[in-house]
């Protein structure tokens, strides 16, 4: 049986090993995005010319239509209409309820998209934790038969927070929505999202 | 609070966090387990959430009653795995569990009581042990166990009537 001392230091040793995983995704993001900065000039070269030819045809056309902002995420930029809703974090959650949460907090990005790794994409169905956390808050949610479970409060009130997609606006800046998801099948823990929140 | 000084920086937070708290929570998981290699596991996990993801400790209930719901938690996760993949969870390694006992366990009296819990059920052995040997309210033992209050009231009675017949059958004489 370990001492109290031993089960402190493999604790420790978790966490720094758990620390450094971290920091190594943080850095192969970097070089990710710093890729796509390069692909990033090619495309804007090449928007130009679209802008330019939208542009004369506005001259031509009465404009109309709808604007469709740019939504900025951990995960890479994504072009949809804005949108925001209001999430009620229950302490136990359905399944489809709490799929609905993830996916607002990913920012639209179909999650069949997120990579855990090289060429391993996860499913919802095989999560087990999900951790919702915001400026100052942290929801742990764990997978329990066929609903959510907030770790952290075992009864009490609902909670609504409002997930506001909207990255035009520097109002609401409270915090981030950071998804920190555990992956049991490949062992592997990521994040992704990065919205602004607001308190409803 | 040892918590505190953790998510302040000091590691030394923790250590005194497993000291005050581990053996207690090995056994209160092992009554729900009946394992002391996956209760002390699971005891190890709970310290590395605690170390890892720092989840937020809101002062709504005491700080041990939101660890050991925690620890609850992650025991019926793994009671849950252990259904579907017995082979892995077979691989814990047995543990001598007399030394956590008597860390918590410490007076004759208590420990012929334990070893009467033994024979109940998960649920009453749960109960008697958060009340008894931890000390807690019903309403603390009801968030842990993430059940009313109530219907831990019934439970904690219906345990108690279970363990006098236990302790009955050893002969013991029971004062009402």
């Amino acid at each position: 049986m370990k001492t109290n001392e031993e089960m402190f230091r493999a604790v420790i040793k978790k966490r720094d090993e758990y620390l450094a995983q971290q920091a190594r995704k943080r850095e192969k993001r970097r070089i990710m995005l710093r890729g796509l900065g390069y692909a990033g000039i090619a495309a804007a070269a090449l928007a130009l010319v679209v802008f330019a030819a939208a542009a004369l045809s506005r001259a031509l056309i009465p404009a109309g239509g709808t604007a469709t902002p740019i939504i900025t995420t951990d995960t890479g930029s994504i072009t949809q209409p804005v949108q925001s809703a209001s999430v009620t974090l229950s302490p136990v959650m359905s399944e489809g309820d709490m799929r609905r949460v993830v996916e607002i907090a990913a920012a639209g990005v179909r999650l069949d998209e997120i990579q855990a790794s090289e060429g391993v994409y996860f499913t919802f169905d095989r999560l087990s934790q999900i951790y919702i956390q915001t400026g100052s808050r942290m929801f742990i949610y764990e997978r329990s038969g066929d609903h959510w479970s907030d770790i952290n409060h075992s009864e009490g009130d609902a909670e609504t927070v409002k997930l506001l997609a909207d990255a035009s606006s520097e109002e609401d800046k409270k915090g981030f929505v950071i998804l920190n998801i555990i992956d049991d099948v490949n062992n592997t823990a990521y994040s992704c999202g990065g919205l602004k929140v607001t308190w409803g | 609070m040892y918590y505190r000084q953790y998510l302040a920086g000091d590691d030394d937070g923790l250590r005194l966090l497993i000291d005050e708290y581990r053996y207690g929570l090995t056994i209160y998981l092992n009554t729900m387990l009946e394992d002391y290699g996956a209760a002390e596991d699971i005891a190890q996990d709970v310290f590395i959430e605690l170390a890892l993801h720092r989840p937020e400790y809101s002062g709504h209930s005491s700080f041990k009653t939101w660890l050991y719901a925690i620890a609850k938690h992650k025991a019926q996760h793994f009671s849950r795995s252990r259904r579907e993949y017995p082979d892995e969870a077979a691989l814990a390694e047995g543990v001598s569990p007399e030394e956590v006992e008597s860390s918590v366990i410490r007076s004759d009296n208590d420990r012929m009581l334990y070893a009467a819990m033994k024979r109940l059920k998960s649920s009453y052995r749960q109960v008697l042990y958060l009340i008894y040997f931890e000390q807690m309210s019903i309403s603390d033992a009801a968030r842990i166990m993430g059940r009313s209050g109530r219907y831990v009231s019934h439970l904690h009675f219906r345990a108690k009537k279970s363990l006098k017949q236990e302790l009955i059958k050893e002969g013991f004489v029971y004062e009402d």
